[in-house]
């Protein structure tokens, strides 16, 4: 189990290798877009525009280090949250595998999430932090299923002891 | 008998898993995701290279038309709209050193920052 477990991670740390990078090349690509737009709302005296094209840079940049720097932090914690050795015997491997890979998989839907924001946000359209958060919850959700709730019905129906 | 089969099987799986694991990562790239994120990045240089293009073309202009604007202003002898038109070539100057000194500044601190993984 341990041996697919990583095998399966190190998919999802590949994935979540790719993702940082076109975290980057989507902000950096999405900043100079602005400035394009800034400097042709301010060739044609359009103001708004230029506010505009100025706060999109500014969010952007935060959502990139949103994205950097709080999600790392929210998976480790979520991670840590979870008890080391749950249940017993296969319900423990199966425990750890579960709770494992659903960090693994909480961890890439949160960059991806902010990686469709900041997409959004690059082109003026709408900002999805809320659902980048939404999924934080369902991650803690589903890893405290897998690490609480099934050992505690492996006690109940008295396969541990 | 078929307690032993099965252990067979698994040991076999985990070999397999093992030789996939290493065929799909070395440790140093994004690993089976490597020909994705090059295409991503070999298309994110040529729409850097466009962008940059166009910055340069959109600064050209807006500054002819603020040249224009200064030279129409002092013709009528709008002080206010030549003055207008000098701040605005400012602006465009300061645009342009910001999209080519200071955003590379940024994307080099963004790099930096890049996360490792976390699970």
């Amino acid at each position: 189990m341990e041996t697919a477990l990583q095998i399966i991670l190190s998919v999802f740390r590949q994935a979540w290798a790719a993702l940082v990078i076109f975290i980057v090349s989507v902000g950096v690509l999405a900043m100079l877009a602005q400035i394009l737009r800034t400097i042709g709302a301010s060739a044609i005296g359009a103001h708004i525009w230029v506010y505009e094209s100025i706060g999109s840079i500014a969010s952007v940049l935060i959502l990139v280090l949103i994205a950097f720097v709080g999600i790392p932090p929210i998976v480790k914690a979520i991670s840590a949250a979870v008890p080391g050795d749950p249940g017993c015997g296969p319900i423990s491997e199966l425990g750890m595998f579960a709770s494992g890979l659903i960090a693994a998989i909480a961890g890439v839907r949160m960059l991806l999430a902010f990686a469709r924001t900041i997409g959004g946000a690059a082109i003026g359209g709408t900002a999805q932090v809320a659902q980048a958060l939404a999924e934080v919850v369902e991650a803690v959700f589903g890893m405290l299923l897998a690490g609480v709730v099934i050992p505690l019905i492996g006690l109940f129906i008295g396969v541990c002891h | 008998m078929g307690f032993s089969l099965a252990a067979n099987i698994y040991q076999q799986v985990l070999v397999r898993a093992s030789s996939m694991n290493s065929l799909l990562y070395d440790g140093t790239g994004p690993g089976i995701f490597g020909p994705i994120m090059d295409r991503i990045t070999l298309l994110a240089r040529d729409l850097w290279g466009v962008l940059v293009g166009l910055i340069i073309i959109a600064a050209t202009l807006a500054m002819i038309i603020s040249v224009l604007r200064g030279t129409g202003g002092m013709l009528v002898g709008g002080s206010k709209e030549t003055t207008v038109a000098v701040v605005s070539i400012v602006g465009v100057v300061l645009l342009v050193v910001v999209a080519f000194v200071a955003i590379p500044q940024l994307a080099n601190l963004l790099k930096s920052l890049q996360p490792a993984a976390p699970f």
